[in-house]
């Protein structure tokens, strides 16, 4: 389970970013860090490429080794972590 | 443009530049007659290997510069090239590789390769290394067969193509002439080469001089900046995507200019529908996005272009006369030279409906010519809905006024099988609440008081879920699939009351 402990410093700006690209979504719905990208928020590997656009302008990291990584995750919290251990070196 | 002559006509281009990753993950640009010469001697290599005119080299491959190279040199000896899609599973693969009508394999994945004698990877074209054909391959006999390719069908299955050689070289020809293609321009080259529209871009630029970058689609939004294309060619959900990041507020021109990267000439969409809101948003802002129609089987059909352009058509047909309708509306293509020759590894029924008996091509989809002679589509011929009484309609006009009721996120419009009614099936993100539900009642009853009773709705069904390919709401090009839809809601859609 997603605790407010294990939440990335940069959830609040990812949520922002996600909201960007899933213009979809009716005014007001709540992303949150255990919004799944598929089944919650209907997002298109076309928005995932244009949030991965936007992550790499607002985090200043590179995701373009990290192709089959992202893939995997599923959820904002779990790549909001995944962003903050690639903005930490690890 | 003439195969016969491209090679020559793309060396002499002093100005052409290919910029590409090779598959070694190196990122290289090179001058048209460099790749020209490197494709020409890999083509030497293969004539003494004993390749001959029409026989077939497999590719699967992704979007490398080595691809390019393969590709010509099939070009400069007449071989055929079976582009393999680059996702194909080894098991499939290994179908493919047991009909032994390939004389050389080049791959980029060696595990869907493992085993198999005459077959070698994508560096093979610029390495030196031997190339083992297997010379029982038989050389086909067509001469006019260029390529073999593969299409994604709605239902997953794959469809393979018999690609003209003069079906591509008109097409290519009608392209560079109606866009004004020339030595200035430069293009970003993302979606798969195994989808064939990217190789006839490639031949396009190569035989009018353009430029152009080679990526992974994965790239594109990043690539779009960086590379500066004065023309693209995409489908919907990128412009879509890009219009809702920057298409927005009093700096948007700028905004979009820099994000495209500011050289943009025209910028071509189709593959599916595109919202008309986007394509004027686009060109008040002054960049060019044009709507464009065609369906492989046949090649490109109608295009809007920079001198005409009218939004909410696919434009003027490219060559009018060409252009039949049948009583039912459905386009049917008439045309001496089409770019696909027909299928191969088919069923009979999916071949004899699309290529008919008297050589015509059935697009399957419905439209009609406007009085200036532009095209317009409504939908597809398999989803047109016949009421009791007999009358005819696509569904997909009543859905677009249903996803226009505020908190409708998708709408499937469906025949009841039991009583023959009109059921909509709405995606509502809060389906509970009764403030959404008389939203969505109002609005269902002011669209039915403006249509006629035939297309009325009768029933709607409320859901939370949303469309996806798993839960079988999507087919795999991303369209609504009414059977799967059907299937998920049976019975609140047979509920009569």
């Amino acid at each position: 389970m997603t605790t407010i402990q294990d939440n990335a410093a940069e959830l609040p700006a990812l949520i922002g970013l996600v909201q960007q690209v899933a213009y979809d979504l009716p005014a007001g719905y709540a992303i949150s860090a255990g919004s799944r990208f598929v089944e919650d928020l209907g997002l298109e590997s076309v928005n995932r490429l244009m949030l991965m656009t936007l992550v790499e302008q607002e985090f200043g990291v590179s995701l373009e080794q990290h192709m089959p990584a992202l893939i995997e995750l599923q959820t904002v919290g779990d790549t909001a972590r995944f962003i903050g251990s690639l903005r930490a070196g690890r | 443009m003439e195969f016969t002559t491209l090679l020559t006509t793309a060396r002499a281009h002093a100005g052409g530049r290919i910029e590409a990753r090779r598959s070694d993950g190196e990122d290289i640009a090179v001058g048209f007659a460099d790749f020209i010469d490197s494709a020409e001697r890999l083509a030497g290599r293969l004539r003494a290997a004993g390749l001959v005119r029409g026989m077939q080299i497999g590719l699967q491959a992704p979007n490398v510069y080595e691809y390019l190279v393969w590709d010509l040199a099939a070009v400069a000896l007449g071989a055929v090239l079976q582009a393999v899609p680059e996702d194909l599973p080894a098991d499939k693969v290994a179908g493919l590789v047991e009909k032994r009508d390939v004389a050389l394999w080049v791959y980029e994945k060696a595990e869907n390769f493992a085993g198999v004698a005459n077959a070698v990877p994508l560096a093979a074209a610029l390495d030196g290394s031997t190339l083992p054909l297997d010379a029982a391959a038989a050389a086909l006999a067509d001469a006019d067969l260029h390529s073999r390719v593969y299409s994604s069908g709605s239902s997953g299955y794959l469809k393979g193509l018999n690609i003209s050689r003069r079906g591509t070289e008109v097409l290519v020809s009608d392209f560079v002439a109606a866009f004004g293609l020339c030595a200035s321009d430069s293009h970003l080259i993302f979606l798969p080469l195994s989808n064939y529209q990217q190789r006839l871009s490639v031949y396009g630029c190569l035989w009018s001089g353009a430029s152009f970058k080679l990526v992974r689609h994965t790239a594109v939004f990043q690539e779009l900046g960086r590379y500066k294309p004065s023309f693209i060619v995409a489908p919907p959900a990128i412009y879509e995507n890009i219009y809702a990041q920057y298409g927005r507020g009093p700096d948007a021109k700028d905004k979009l200019n820099a994000f495209l990267g500011g050289n943009i000439r025209f910028m071509i969409t189709g593959m599916a529908p595109i919202r008309g809101a986007i394509l004027t948003a686009f060109n008040q802002l002054g960049l060019r996005l044009l709507e464009a129609y065609g369906v492989t089987e046949t090649g490109m059909i109608a295009w809007n272009t920079p001198r005409n352009q009218r939004i909410g058509s696919v434009g003027l047909p490219i060559h009018p006369e060409q252009l039949h309708f049948t009583p039912e509306s459905e386009i049917v293509i008439r045309r001496p030279h089409p770019l696909s020759k027909g299928y191969f590894d088919s069923s009979e029924s999916d071949s004899s409906n699309t290529f008919l008996a008297d050589g015509a091509i059935a697009t399957g989809d419905i439209g009609a010519l406007d009085a200036d002679g532009y095209l317009s589509l409504s939908g597809r011929k398999k989803e047109i809905i016949v009421t009791s009484g007999g009358t005819k309609f696509h569904p997909e006009e009543i859905e677009r006024s249903l996803a226009s009721i505020e908190v409708v996120r998708h709408a499937v419009v469906l025949m009841s099988r039991n009583d023959n009614r009109l059921v909509a099936v709405l995606v509502v993100p809060d389906s509970k609440d009764a403030a959404a539900t008389r939203l969505v009642d109002d609005g269902v009853q002011a669209i039915n008081a403006a249509a006629p009773s035939y297309k009325s709705i009768h029933r709607r069904v409320l859901t939370e879920t949303l469309p996806s390919i798993e839960n079988g709401m999507l087919t795999r090009n991303l369209k609504y699939d009414r059977k799967g839809v059907y299937r998920l809601f049976q019975a609140e859609i047979e509920q009569q009351g």
